[in-house]
């Protein structure tokens, strides 16, 4: 991607474009951590900015203890868990309707239909998951974060991050087992 | 149609849960942020405060001839704070200065400098 040291040493020279490619950088994952803890998804984007000016600031203070991403990560936590603390908490969503089918016909149709079905599906499933579950699968499975990582990001315990992790795949695997079964009949 | 093995499941499971969501944020973020940033840390020159200083004086020379009647008011009130233009002057320069000074602290503090 980018050498994170060099990238900081010119932001902490001015270089302000140089913010701009960490800031593209980084999106991803600081649009992914709000948006799994903030229900609000008009607030996400105001929030995110937040994120990336609370970095630049701090950034002088940044010693590369820790990875670049893994600091970033923790500021956009942090940042989102005061959002939710002023703009009240996520609703807990109840048990999911029956995904859309996307598609219906084409040279395999069922098996396509099935594919993307299951895509969306879980996608769904994911999202209406607690927060802290579904932070813990996307820091996990799309950012490739560690349990240690993870735990330094959320200020959750080792235990309770893998407890989560196991919780939640365990929770997909069922109903995307049901899912697909009813799929197939 | 085959049944799916726990295998399968399990590999279809993964598979989807690397994906990224399909919402994103706007494909000109990043921009937004910069600019942002840039509005916030930019340094007001000492050219725009002296600027302020002029219009400011300006402004209260037209508000006084405008409320409180003509030139030959206006120049007498000039003549009694004569004697005290050094103050005056050193004063409004010293605001300028305080002002100039708490931007560059200001800018020092910030990661860019």
């Amino acid at each position: 991607m980018f050498n994170e040291k060099d990238l900081v040493s010119k932001i902490l020279a001015g270089d302000l474009h140089a913010f701009g490619r960490l800031v593209t950088g980084y999106e991803k994952l600081v649009f992914n951590i709000v948006n799994r803890v903030i229900d609000h998804p008009e607030d996400v984007e105001d929030v995110c900015q937040e994120v990336f000016i609370k970095v630049y600031k701090g950034l002088r203070g940044f010693a590369f203890q820790s990875k670049l991403s893994t600091w970033i990560a923790s500021i956009a936590h942090r940042t989102a868990l005061n959002e939710l603390k002023k703009n009240g908490r996520k609703v807990w969503m109840a048990p999911m309707e029956e995904p859309v089918h996307l598609l219906s016909g084409g040279d395999d149709p069922e098996k396509t239909v099935i594919r993307k079905d299951v895509s969306l599906y879980i996608q769904q499933l994911i999202d209406q998951m607690p927060s802290q579950y579904s932070l813990v699968i996307t820091l996990f499975h799309i950012h490739e974060f560690s349990y240690q990582e993870i735990e330094e990001i959320t200020g959750m315990p080792l235990g309770t991050v893998k407890g989560y992790l196991f919780r939640a795949r365990k929770l997909l695997k069922e109903k995307l087992e049901c899912f697909l079964k009813k799929e197939t009949i | 149609m085959k049944d799916f093995t726990e295998e399968e499941i399990e590999r279809l499971l993964f598979h989807e849960l690397q994906k990224q969501p399909p919402v994103t944020l706007s494909p000109e973020f990043s921009e937004k942020v910069v600019t942002r940033l840039s509005r916030k840390t930019r340094p007001a020159s000492m050219g725009m405060y002296f600027l302020l200083l002029l219009l400011g004086l300006a402004g209260v020379a037209a508000a006084y001839l405008y409320f409180f009647g003509n030139m030959q008011q206006l120049t007498e009130s000039v003549a009694v704070l004569l004697p005290y233009k050094w103050v005056i002057l050193f004063t409004l320069l010293f605001l300028v200065l305080i002002q100039y000074f708490d931007q560059q602290l200001i800018r020092r503090k910030m990661p860019l400098g």
